[in-house]
């Protein structure tokens, strides 16, 4: 019989047995009684032949079992009743145990697949990104000549791939739809080593700008687009009214940034691709065998060469970062945070396991000792004391699963565009084991303490004491204490954190962005490159649209713009100056922005000196631009910027004359401070129009939202195909990215409103612990005449001495720590002292009301009642 | 485990009667007992619950099977009967045993020369 066949059969067989031991007595009872025996004399004579029938019955049921484990089975069982006895105790430690594994599985997840997995491409460890700028520079990217040139420094790079960011119309097949894309060079995939499920990569013809237009889907394109038809290869996709050939079809499993579901090749050549236009990420992978201070010892040297062949006039140094570095980019700061958070919630929550189970342990000291000189062995004790807390842990331990299951997909929401895209996020069983381990130790060391203790003391003691201990190294009361100032301390550098973090944002929401948001509609318009082939007839077309707006009724004005503030585009690159000479050490770098109409006006822009661009700005009046007050403060302190004459550039050489400052409108970064911008009108640099992407603001009197159907109206009449999307308010579009801020607000707030939920616990349960060992004490001060204030007192004060310790810790372990977040900071010090102010003050109101109940309660106490106990 | 075999009985005697008084036909509990001691010439201190640990080693170890049935006396009675492997190992517990007399028997008689 195997033995879960055993287990199962277990019930029938102890009842088959005690059944035939009735059967056994009764057939000797009535034998002995047809020989003539009394009934009462038989049942006697039968018991007695038969023997200890209790044991018998016991034998026989021991032979089927597992002597071990069913003893541990009972203890079990013991445990489950006890922890079912004092529910509140119970359910108080298994949440507990739960939050802390739960948040740290969740968050120590992300963060293991985001900064430590490495990143899922062929020879990750030698991919680097290469950007414009030194060390401590901001980064530009490059220009397509000067990928070029790194292209050919075969010494240093195995291989260069290069890729941009874009956004497409897809009018066919299917719905039509605004879709992501990438622009890749041909050789970007095949050295990130993307296996290709279907059909093949780029040739080096098709990356040319007269080569056929290819195009390679993603997984999820293919099957919602081609139900993950084979034949998709071959056929044709309309891509801004242009067709384009699918050659390949990406790999389920193949991840890169944004995730597109398009990737087309640059299409760019030498001749066409202008210098200095730096839009291009590049990628280099390694030569095997150089290391990495090697490689940018031989990239600082390379320089000059491609930046000569690539006449680009900035630039003076490049830098080489790991990819890895890179893509994980700003997240890193705040998953560090979001770590070291739940790493303090873990401390909390261990710190009040403790808490509970020492109080639990004193109240049970007279159990113990009972159970000692009733002749229980220590060891028995031991284990039923860690069978107990081997219960909590398990259920603890099994919610905190559950919790951690549900925190990974909440985190990904909550902080979603702060993490990398693309990465492949899943629940880590290290992690979890770990903090599982961690917080069972926990649970299991001071569990543990008072069945070790309780051998060690003289037994008469303790059961006239009634459980109370006097002074000693492993004091429980002097433990508590330690306790308290830890969840204190610990409690106020979250809250800390928290404040800072919240601070920051009401800052960042208030801060001064350079125009007014407010009655602004955006809108993408992307103009069909097939109908408005000459760029005059283009640029007419998008000024008949910014013209055509005034006649809508409401509408006070209107213009286009390459890249909208706080749409996370930009492009920038290097420039010139004339009559400005610049330390040669600062790098030349500039936002650029090219403008239709009266963008100025419709934003709300603020002119500082000379004047707005306009439509008399044409291809046939003087070349001239307007820049920002940032670029003023940069590159042209102490002069009039004013007649000053810059090369964007981009296009056509060629001086153009500044002719107005307008304010800094904040324009990528919210945190950063905006970029120095040239605006340049768009009519006198036609020949770039192909590369540029355009949207539309309008200022509106009435709302904004019930405009959009008149105002696309107002375009379709122009040209009945355009396609509008995107169609957002200004104000939507900042909200937008001020979520990305927000919401890891909510989780640092939830995290430290935890953490304060768990230290009340803490403290409620360590002051009641104290007024309940002081209890004869003050119930001899109150039979002597104590007032109330006085009883108040003498508990609060013991209080506030813990909390006060504990606020001095926790403000010098904060002040050590919030450094930490200052990249996360805006406009606040990481040693802000009204945050600091706030939170202790936070913190103290919490602890009053804690403390104050016991201390209330000691008050209360019927001094005859428990000087009569004692 | 402590065993609670009587002690004029060695490990396993037990047992080995059962089987034996098995292999002639199937008892029940309290029949067997009674048939061992009315053969033992009630020379055998045995209690009669100490027959039931027995019983239950010897139904663990599949040496015997029980059913439930009615007994001639009409009592719901559980009937023990021997298996093959039961029958086997009477073999070879008598045959143990026989060896074991035999030496006992040889050292006693030397003794008494």
């Amino acid at each position: 019989m195997n033995w879960l066949k055993q287990l199962f059969l277990r019930r029938r067989l102890y009842g088959d047995l005690s059944q035939e031991i009735a059967a056994h007595l009764e057939e000797k009872i009535d034998e002995l009684v047809q020989s003539g025996m009394s009934r009462s004399t038989a049942v006697a004579t039968a018991r007695r032949a038969f023997g200890n029938m209790t044991l018998i019955e016991e034998e026989g049921r021991e032979v089927w079992q597992w002597p071990t484990i069913e003893s541990v089975l009972a203890d079990l069982r013991f445990g489950v009743r006890m922890l079912r006895r004092n529910p509140a105790f119970s359910l108080t430690a298994i949440l507990i145990l739960a939050v802390g594994i739960g948040a740290n599985t969740a968050v120590f997840s992300v963060v293991n697949s985001i900064l430590l997995k490495p990143l899922p491409y062929a020879d990750h460890e030698r991919l680097m990104m290469v950007r414009n700028g030194g060390d401590r520079d901001a980064k530009t990217p490059m220009s397509y000549p000067e990928f070029l040139g790194w292209l050919d420094q075969k010494q240093i790079f195995e291989s260069v791939g290069a890729y941009t960011f874009g956004s497409v119309d897809l009018t066919n097949p299917g719905e039509p739809q605004h879709v992501d894309i990438i622009r890749a060079s041909a050789e970007l995939l095949p050295m990130l080593g993307a296996p290709l499920h279907l059909g093949r990569g780029f040739t080096t013809k098709e990356e040319l700008r007269a080569g056929p237009p290819a195009a390679i889907i993603s997984d999820s394109f293919w099957r919602t687009r081609f139900q993950g038809d084979p034949s998709a290869i071959g056929r044709t996709l309309t891509l801004n009214d242009t067709l384009f050939t699918i050659v390949g079809v990406l790999q389920p499993d193949f991840h890169f940034a944004t995730d597109p579901n398009l990737i087309l090749p640059l299409r760019l050549d030498a001749e066409s691709a202008a210098p200095r236009f730096n839009f291009l990420k590049v990628v280099g992978k390694l030569r095997s065998g150089i290391t990495l201070p090697q490689a940018r010892s031989a990239v600082a040297t390379a320089v000059t060469q491609v930046n000569e062949r690539a006449s680009s006039a900035g630039g003076a140094s490049v830098s080489i970062v790991p990819l890895q570095e890179v893509l994980v980019g700003d997240s890193r700061p705040l998953l560090v945070a979001l770590l070291g958070t739940v790493a303090f919630v873990l401390l909390i929550a261990c710190a009040n396991m403790a808490n509970l189970l020492l109080a639990r342990a004193a109240a049970r000291h007279k159990e113990m000792a009972i159970r000692i000189s009733l002749g229980a062995a220590r060891t028995r004790l031991v284990r039923q004391v860690l069978t107990e807390s081997l219960i909590l842990s398990v259920l603890g331990g099994a919610l905190g699963l559950v919790m951690a299951r549900w925190g990974v997909g909440l985190l990904v929401t909550m902080l979603g565009d702060r993490l990398p895209q693309g990465s492949d996020i899943r629940l880590d069983g290290y992690a979890l084991a770990v903090t599982a381990t961690l917080s069972i130790f926990t649970g299991l060391l001071f569990g543990l303490a008072p069945a070790v203790q309780g051998g060690r003391r003289n037994l008469a003691d303790r059961l006239k004491t009634g459980g109370r201990l006097s002074a000693g190294l492993l004091n429980p009361q002097r433990m508590r204490n330690v306790l308290m100032v830890g969840e204190i301390a610990f409690s106020l550098v979250l809250l800390a954190g928290a404040g800072l973090l919240l601070r920051s944002f009401v800052r960042l929401a208030h801060v001064d962005k350079g125009f007014d948001p407010d009655h602004v509609l955006t809108m993408h318009i992307a103009v069909s490159p097939d109908k408005y082939a000459e760029p005059t007839r283009e640029i007419h077309y998008l000024n008949q649209i910014a013209e055509n707006m005034s006649r809508v009724p409401g509408v006070e004005s209107a213009g286009f713009i390459t890249n909208l503030p706080f749409s996370g585009d930009a492009m920038s690159g290097d420039f010139l100056m004339q009559g400005v000479t610049l330390d040669p050490a600062t790098v030349v770098a500039a936002s650029k922005q090219f403008v239709v109409g009266d963008y100025f006006t419709a934003m709300h822009m603020p002119l500082i000196r000379g004047r707005f661009l306009n439509a008399a700005d044409t291809n046939r009046s003087r070349p001239v631009v307007v820049v920002d007050q940032g670029f003023v403060r940069q590159y042209v302190p102490r002069e009039d910027p004013i007649g000053k004459y810059i090369d964007v550039g981009w296009g056509k050489r060629g001086w153009s004359e500044i002719v107005g400052v307008v304010g800094e409108a904040r324009e990528f970064a919210m945190t950063a401070d905006p970029m120095p911008t040239i605006y340049s009108p768009l009519a006198q640099k036609p020949e770039l129009l192909e590369f540029l992407a355009f949207n539309l603001a309008v200022r509106t009197r009435l709302d904004p939202l019930s405009q959009i159907r008149v105002i696309s109206g107002q375009i379709h009449q122009l040209d009945a195909t355009q396609i509008v999307s995107n169609a957002r308010t200004m104000d939507d579009l900042i909200d937008s990215k001020l979520a990305s801020r927000r919401d890891p607000l909510w989780l640092f707030g939830t995290f430290s409103g935890m953490a304060l939920f768990l230290a009340a616990v803490g403290m409620y349960g360590v002051l009641s612990c104290y007024v309940l060992q002081r209890r004869s004490e003050i119930a001899t001060r109150i039979a002597l005449g104590a007032q109330n204030a006085d009883i108040l007192g003498l508990v609060l004060g013991h209080a506030v001495k813990l909390v006060m310790a504990g606020l001095a810790v926790g403000v010098a372990v904060s002040f050590a720590l919030t450094r930490v977040l200052s990249s996360l900071l805006f406009g606040v010090q990481p040693t802000d002292l009204p945050t600091f102010l706030g939170v202790s003050a936070l913190l103290a109101v919490l602890a009053l009301v804690a403390c104050g109940i016991p201390a209330l309660r000691a008050t209360r106490m019927d001094p005859l009642t428990i000087l009569r106990n004692e | 485990m402590k065993p609670r075999e009587p002690r004029d009985l060695f490990p396993g005697a037990l047992e080995m009667m059962i089987l034996r008084t098995l292999k002639r036909h199937p008892l029940h509990g309290y029949a067997l007992v009674q048939h061992i001691k009315r053969t033992s010439d009630d020379l055998l201190q045995i209690e009669e619950g100490s027959l039931y640990p027995a019983l239950q080693r010897l139904l663990k170890a599949e040496l015997v099977k029980a059913e439930w049935g009615i007994s001639s006396t009409n009592r719901r009675v559980r009937t023990y009967k021997l298996t093959a492997a039961g029958a086997k190992h009477l073999v070879h517990e008598v045959s143990q045993f026989k060896r074991m007399l035999e030496g006992i028997s040889r050292v006693l008689a030397r003794g008494e020369s």
